[in-house]
């Protein structure tokens, strides 16, 4: 009789061991798809080792990697606002890769001759991805993975900016002098903006305007979406446009070879680093003037603006060094030089202003810089090529 | 059923042996009555064999059941898995395929800038046709023809090699780099004792530059000009043509000089630029980047290099500058007193300066230069110098300069100059540039003049300039009858 009831109990405790491991082997399993907050971490995009590193923002380590296919060589990387979803371009693949950041499904999605650029719509569905080689926008729908249309007609498909209300989207193009407007419903490129002078520039050199092309890097958006700023590098001015209306309300001369508008956090002003004369000119929102311009470095490839808007850091990308301008004085404070023959690609702020994170190619390594302090960490070993780097609700860019 | 029919036997000898038994001691009737026992016995057999048949094509039935039913079972178990497989590779082959045809298509690709006629209208919107009321679609404003550049992406044309051959061709090229540049100066004198007198100069150079290593360089320029300026006329202590001094013979036949031919490298990860060969030492030192070339900038003497200054004339010489890429640089420059040669050393003149490039003015650019020389070609008369440029905002440079000389052997006791420079003044004018100096010189024999200059530079693109001038000279040296001398004039410049 004990025999049986001992045996009982120990049938019992075993199945109750086995059911409890059960239980633990599927929590694992859970965490080991989730892994991180996708809000407390860093994506920074990998060229040559074709994948994403993850680093945490409270140790700044490197906590997991995402792999994106063996050559693919993406590009940039974009989260979605709720954390859901990931996608990156593989340049080299002609696809992109959507992550499920929860399931860490990876879904491959075939476009265009080397996809790079994007933007994703505040609601996480939809992205327009610029095909440099075809010059074309492929639209993914980011839900169900696929390809839903393939707009053509760009010329370098650059920079994207979509509006808050999700009705357009602009789209520069570095090949040509032009901004695309992309109605979102229709899905169809329904304005060609013309941008800048070089018709009138032709006239005096016509060999250097067939010779290369400096076209618009980035269309850039006030806060409220107002108006759109976009800088044409070989006329040298900035258009002012309005985006009820599509018209090009002003133009602004500006430095020689400007790159791109930053936004100030306050909205009130925009940098464009010139690199052609290595000044940076900024621009008043309000009055649309430029308002005053200060000496710049070599091959400015980025602006982050940090303590509120109070200062801004500046790459230059030859120099290997990052420029921290005084937003009220607007002189050089420090100028934070990393290196020799570093090449700094891109950086982005997190939400509160203090950090910022610069990525640099060539020593497979993330800065990490202190804005109260202007000191700076390294994290070696991210990968091979560090390009892009996101932060959900960061100041993010790509280059 | 191989025991079947052992059963079967044994039965029928079973049977057998009992008839045996019993044939002793049997009757007829007994006889008969086994005989039909036998028979049914054998009736039995007969019914044995024939189920022993059936049974057999049954089997046969159930073995093509059981057989069709583990083929059927076996290809439910099979297909899953192969078909997997086989999706897996599809997806695989599709996958390299669009692999390949994506990288066919990037290695095919070839880019060409073309000039291409739209029509836009004031607000920016554009289309490639016009609309047949000439009329914006977007805004109804009339729309204007422009000429527009874009970068178009088409499949290749012209094969692997004949690339490779194209790309060598112009590697080769960069091999050896010729350039011209001539410059023509017409001045008119508009007023003064001498009439309104004018001159015509003109001077071409040919420019050969080659890179035997990486750091190295070999620089040829050789040189022709004819005409004097209207210095002959005037002979001013600031020099009204920088560019004038006729290379002709006596009997008017041009000749070609060698203007300057050295061999520059640069060591210590270039840090050091060392110049050895004939040089011009007034491109190194006393440079400012607002008044330093008279066929780009100011023409006046006094505005392309201190007057203080008296370099010999081209010749053997040396230079070296030591860069600290931190702002500071030094340099120091030695030259023969003449082009002839022969003992080099003799007279020789020696030049050092300290220069900073710095950001001390709001964060703008400017670089300040401190000179000293000797110059044993003059009795090794000392002077000493300085030459500052100062960006003022992005586009507005001012410069100026100041310098003195011990009086024994020197021919100007002290000099200054100063003015400012506006670049790309025009929107549409981006390589343009507007100018004005004036400047201050002192003879050793305590004579004094003033120059001033202004200019417009005209660049039409980066191979042709037209520069419309103005110069004044007042109490030049030349004239005693004359309080200012007053000249325009215009200088082309057409550079490849």
């Amino acid at each position: 009789m004990f025999k049986k009831i001992g045996l009982s109990v120990l049938c019992a405790a075993s199945l109750g061991i086995v059911a409890q491991h059960g239980n633990a082997g599927n929590t694992r399993n859970t965490m080991a798809k989730q892994g991180f907050d996708p809000q407390s971490v860093v994506f920074v995009t990998n060229r040559d080792s074709s994948d994403i590193a993850v680093i945490d923002m409270k140790t700044n380590k490197v906590i997991d990697r995402i792999e994106c296919g063996t050559c693919c060589n993406p590009h940039m990387t974009m989260a979605t606002m709720d954390g859901k979803r990931l996608l990156t371009t593989g340049t080299q693949k002609n696809y992109a890769v959507i992550v499920d950041l929860q399931t860490r499904e990876i879904k491959k999605v075939r476009l265009g001759i080397a996809p790079e650029h994007f933007v994703i719509s505040d609601d996480g569905r939809w992205a327009y991805v610029g095909d440099m080689e075809e010059g074309a926008v492929s639209i993914v729908d980011l839900v169900n993975n696929k390809e839903v249309n393939r707009i053509p007609g760009f010329y370098e498909p650059h920079g994207f900016s979509m509006l808050p209300d999700m009705s357009k989207v602009y789209v520069s193009n570095l090949g040509a002098h032009e901004i695309g407007v992309i109605d979102v419903k229709s899905q169809k490129l329904i304005k060609t903006l013309y941008i800048g002078n070089t018709h009138v520039l032709a006239s005096w050199n016509l060999d250097r305007r067939l010779s290369e092309i400096n076209g618009i890097a980035n269309p850039t958006l006030t806060l409220d979406g107002r108006y759109l700023y976009a800088a044409d590098g070989d006329s040298n001015q900035v258009a002012v446009i309005d985006t009820r209306t599509d018209n090009v309300i002003k133009t602004i001369p500006v430095g020689q070879t400007p790159w791109r508008a930053y936004m100030s956090p306050d909205g009130t002003k925009a940098l464009v680093p010139n690199n052609g004369d290595q000044t940076v000119s900024v621009i008043d929102i309000k009055s649309n003037k430029v308002i005053t311009a200060f000496p710049g470095g070599e091959g400015m490839t980025g602006v982050n603006f940090v303590n509120g808007g109070k200062k801004a850091y500046i790459i230059s990308q030859p120099e290997s060094a990052l420029y921290v301008i005084d937003l009220e004085k607007y002189r050089e404070l420090k100028r934070i030089k990393f290196g020799e023959g570093l090449m700094l690609e891109t950086a982005t702020t997190t939400p509160d202003g203090k950090t910022v994170y610069l990525a640099c190619s060539t020593n497979n390594s993330v800065y990490v810089i202190d804005s109260m302090t202007d000191t700076y960490t390294r994290i070696p070993d991210v990968g091979l090529s560090p390009w892009a780097i996101e932060i959900i609700g960061g100041n993010s860019y790509c280059h | 059923m191989f025991s079947f029919r052992i059963f079967c036997v044994c039965i029928l000898v079973v049977i057998a042996c009992e008839e045996m038994s019993l044939s002793a001691g049997v009757s007829q009737e007994n006889l008969e009555q086994l005989n039909d026992r036998l028979n049914r016995l054998e009736k039995k057999v007969e019914d044995l064999d024939e189920c022993y048949v059936r049974v057999k094509d049954i089997r046969k039935d159930v073995e093509m059941i059981k057989r069709s039913m583990r083929e059927s079972a076996g290809v439910r178990e099979w297909e899953p898995l192969t078909g997997k497989r086989l999706e897996g590779r599809v997806e695989n082959l599709e996958e390299a395929v669009q692999d390949l045809t994506g990288r066919a298509a990037l290695m095919d690709t070839a880019e060409e800038i073309r000039k291409v006629t739209e029509y836009v209208c004031p607000n920016g919107h554009g289309s490639e046709t016009m609309s047949e009321d000439g009329k914006c679609r977007i805004c109804g404003l009339n729309l204007k023809e422009r000429e527009h550049f874009k970068k178009f992406k088409f499949a290749r044309r012209e094969s692997i090699s004949e690339r490779i051959s194209t790309a060598l061709e112009e590697e080769f090229k960069k091999r050896i780099l010729v350039g011209a540049s001539g410059t023509g100066i017409f001045q008119q004198i508009l007023n003064g004792g001498e009439g309104r007198r004018s001159s015509a100069e003109g001077s071409l150079d040919l420019l050969f530059i080659g890179k035997p290593l990486t750091y190295t360089t070999f620089f040829v320029d050789l040189e022709a000009i004819g005409g004097n300026g209207p210095d002959e006329f005037v002979g001013s202590l600031s020099g009204l043509n920088d560019d004038s001094g006729s290379l002709q013979d006596n009997d008017g036949v041009d000749r070609v000089s060698v203007r300057e031919a050295w061999l520059q490298t640069e060591l210590m990860k270039q840090h050091v630029r060392l110049v050895i060969g004939k040089i011009d030492l007034t491109n190194y030192f006393d440079s400012n980047d607002v008044a330093n070339d008279e066929t780009t900038q100011f023409i006046t003497s006094a505005f392309v290099n201190n007057r203080t200054l008296e370099v010999p004339e081209n010749g053997p010489g040396i230079v070296s500058f030591y860069d600290t890429k931190k702002g500071l640089f030094f340099g120091l420059g030695l030259q023969s007193a003449d082009n002839s040669g022969s003992d080099i050393v003799e007279g020789l003149y020696g030049i050092g300066e300290v220069g900073m490039r710095s950001r001390y003015l709001f964060g703008l650019e400017g670089t300040c230069r401190l000179w000293g020389k000797i110059d044993g070609g003059r009795n090794d008369a000392a002077g000493f110098g300085v030459s500052v440029d100062q960006h003022l905002s992005a586009k507005l440079i001012a410069f100026a300069r100041y310098g003195m000389n011990e009086t024994g052997g020197a021919d100007v006791k002290s000099a200054w100059s100063t003015g400012l420079e506006l670049r790309h003044p025009f929107l549409s004018r981006v390589n343009d540039s507007t100018a004005f100096a004036f400047g201050h010189t002192e003879s050793v024999d305590g004579i004094d003049e003033q120059v001033t200059e202004v200019y417009y530079k005209f660049a039409f693109n980066d191979h042709f300039a037209i520069t419309p001038l103005f110069q004044a000279v007042f109490d030049p040296v030349g004239l005693d009858d004359s309080d200012v001398i007053t000249l325009a004039g215009v200088r082309t410049q057409i550079e490849f």
